[in-house]
């Protein structure tokens, strides 16, 4: 194969092209579309579930970096040590210092029927956070996560923000949840570890009978809002102004439960873990990135899912490859009288192998153009600004320039072996048979 | 003296399922540069099958084609097919042009697949039609062209690099007698300018205008002579 083999292949191909058929074109075209877009956007979505997990976790629940109580610890030691070189870390956009504790919660409507301390019918135990409110908007941007009510604002005694999955009407799991919960609704508190309770309002009186009942007093808090970050333990948590769960004995010293920090680059991340370490921190906290924390769990689904894609992405390639081979083969039998007729003038096998090839190959081309173009153009921004709401995460459509260059390359390949194949089956025909018209 | 082509034993049997049918019977022949040799016979007697091995379209089943004094059994099917490229050019009954292709396009392709570049390619097939006064179909496709003109971008895309033979298998069967004699007459004007011909006809009038004459028959030469010319326009 030399350069006028090239040459006169796309010559031929052009030619084939600018005078074929148009609905020909336009169906074979499509169908390589099709099969671009089964690659990348079946692919893309499934990965994009566990992608969106991720995302969430990191933007809506512990940030780039997060520090936490390690194995056999109650609380980050030396927190406000920690708290103060991550602010004097240039890297860091954000902090959020965080307080918890263990609570049941009990919705207003069903104090009454809490009637013994077995009966925990209608409560739910969950950990409760104690947070700065601006912390917290700067760095998970809870206030984005609010699907009812309104997130805090001034004052927050006495309110909290209760996560979505902690409710009958929004929890995926269908069990320990709490009935008809709204935002401007009471609930009441109870500190588990210490049998410390909260109770008010208009029931108090019989609030005060089922919680003498549980031998523990409850108080009585308004939700403020519901959120719902699809970010694993927040949803199924309460956020609390951190003054609040102070209040209830948590912590001496000052020492938070855990530390989300964002990063103005999430890509410093393990430079700052590391650095933390490095100043010794890690003998009282736990100290991880995202990546740490999520552990391999999230990599094992996408794996599975990625593998998934692939084995769709590949049928529909091997149905695109099937019927493109079925086409140069159908074209270029069809034309073997021609092919006869080019090689009795002199054009070489390669030239006219290679036109075919080039055929198939500019449907190839023209599909993967319009499908990159539907994709980037149409597909990725509708799924960032429709997520796919799964349980769990919000379903993105997740490609990247590397995966979508591997997979065009893939339908390339396909492609050519695929109008390679019956071009060379056609071509490799004695000459004088072809032009004749012999089989 | 050295002969551009030179046919010696030739044989070519076709084979169909357990039926041998013996085409050419040992055909020896030799023939010069500028001649215009017009091969006749009546039909099934080897005309077209002798014309496909002296422009190595086909295998022989005994005996061998020469050209310049080269066996065509040694060369490999890239040098055959680059012979057919750069020495020989072809004439079909039927045209044979590309469909999808224009005039110029079908008459380019040996040009552009000797290396040319599309600019120079278009220029010479251009000036090829020019040169049969078909300039102005330039950029018709076959379906567009009447038989004449059909036959005419044929004999344009045969000649167009200026090949040393040129091989014209039954050019003028599919055309009318004023067409046809177009045709005749181009293949003289070729002839002329020193070009090779080697014109497979039944028509005898025609065979009768070229300057060497060769009979088949039973595929075999009966009758090869040297004719004198006797044209007329």
């Amino acid at each position: 194969m030399n350069r006028s083999d090239v040459t006169l292949g796309f010559f031929l191909t052009f030619r084939y092209l600018r005078r074929s058929n148009p609905w020909t074109t336009i169906l074979i075209t499509f169908v390589m579309v099709l099969t671009f877009l089964n690659l990348t956007v079946i692919g893309g979505l499934l990965e994009g579930i566990v992608v969106g997990s991720f995302v969430g976790l990191r933007d809506r629940a512990i940030g780039d970096v997060v520090v936490s109580v390690k194995s056999g610890e109650t609380y980050v030691g030396r927190s406000q040590h920690i708290i103060r070189s991550l602010r004097g870390d240039s890297r860091v956009a954000s902090l959020s210092p965080r307080y918890s504790t263990t609570v049941e919660v009990i919705a207003e409507g069903d104090v009454y029927n809490v009637t013994n301390a077995n009966d925990q019918r209608r409560s739910v135990k969950t950990v409760a956070f104690g947070v700065d409110a601006d912390a917290e908007r700067s760095t998970i941007n809870l206030p984005d996560s609010i699907i009812e009510g309104s997130y805090f604002s001034g004052n927050n005694r006495k309110e909290l923000l209760i996560g979505s999955a902690l409710l009958e009407r929004y929890s995926p799991f269908g069990s320990e949840v709490l009935p008809d919960v709204h935002s401007g609704d009471y609930v009441y508190l109870r500190k588990i570890s210490s049998a410390q309770g909260l109770v008010s309002g208009s029931q108090y009186q019989s609030v005060q009978n089922s919680a003498d009942a549980l031998s523990s007093p409850l108080q009585k808090y308004i939700v403020r809002g519901i959120y719902r970050t699809k970010a694993g333990e927040i949803d199924i948590a309460l956020m609390m102004d951190q003054n609040e769960v102070r209040s209830v004995g948590v912590n001496p010293g000052n020492n938070v439960n855990s530390i989300a920090v964002r990063l103005k680059n999430p890509d410093d991340a393990v430079a700052v873990r590391d650095s933390l370490y490095a100043q010794g921190f890690g003998r009282y906290a736990k100290i991880e990135t995202v990546n740490d924390a999520i552990g391999p769990f999230l990599d094992d689904i996408r794996t599975v899912f990625r593998l998934l894609g692939s084995i769709v992405g590949a049928i529909g390639l091997a149905v695109a490859s099937i019927t493109i081979f079925i086409i140069i083969f159908v074209t270029a039998v069809s034309r073997s009288r021609y092919i006869g007729i080019l090689k009795a003038i002199g054009i070489t096998p390669s030239a006219i192998r290679l036109s075919y090839v080039f055929y198939a190959l500019s449907f190839a081309g023209i599909g993967c153009a319009i499908g990159l173009t539907l994709l980037f153009g149409l597909f990725v921004p509708f799924f960032e600004a429709n997520p796919i709401p799964f349980p769990f995460s919000d379903g993105i459509l997740y490609v990247t320039p590397t995966t979508v260059l591997i997979q065009v390359a893939l339908i390339i390949v396909a492609t050519a072996i695929a109008g390679l194949i019956p071009a060379h089956r056609v071509v490799r025909r004695p000459s004088i048979d072809s032009v004749r018209g012999r089989e | 003296m050295e002969y551009l082509l030179q046919t010696k034993g030739l044989i070519k049997t076709f084979i169909d399922g357990s039926q041998e049918t013996e085409v050419l019977k040992g055909i020896d022949l030799s023939i010069a540069s500028g001649e215009f040799v017009a091969v006749t016979g009546a039909s099934g007697t080897g005309k077209s099958t002798l014309l496909h091995q002296l422009g190595l379209l086909d295998d022989p089943t005994g005996g061998s084609v020469f050209i310049d004094g080269t066996n065509a059994s040694d060369l490999s099917t890239v040098q055959r097919s680059e012979h057919r490229l750069r020495r020989f050019g072809f004439v079909f009954q039927d045209y044979a042009l590309i469909p999808e292709l224009t005039a110029w396009e079908n008459i380019a392709l040996p040009v552009l697949m000797r290396g040319a570049s599309r600019s120079l390619a278009k220029n010479r097939a251009v000036r090829a039609l020019k040169q049969l006064g078909m300039e102005d179909r330039a950029t018709y496709r076959p379906s567009q062209l009447s038989g004449g003109e059909s036959q005419r971008v044929s004999v344009a895309r045969a000649i167009v690099h200026k090949p040393d033979i040129l091989f014209a298998d039954e050019p003028t069967a599919n055309l009318d007698s004023e067409r046809s004699r177009q045709i005749i007459d181009i293949f003289h004007d070729l002839h002329k300018s020193g070009q090779t011909i080697v014109m497979v006809t039944h028509e005898i009038e025609y065979a009768k205008e070229a300057t060497r004459l060769i009979v088949l028959h039973d595929g075999r030469v009966q009758q090869d002579k040297k004719l004198r010319r006797r044209r007329s326009r």
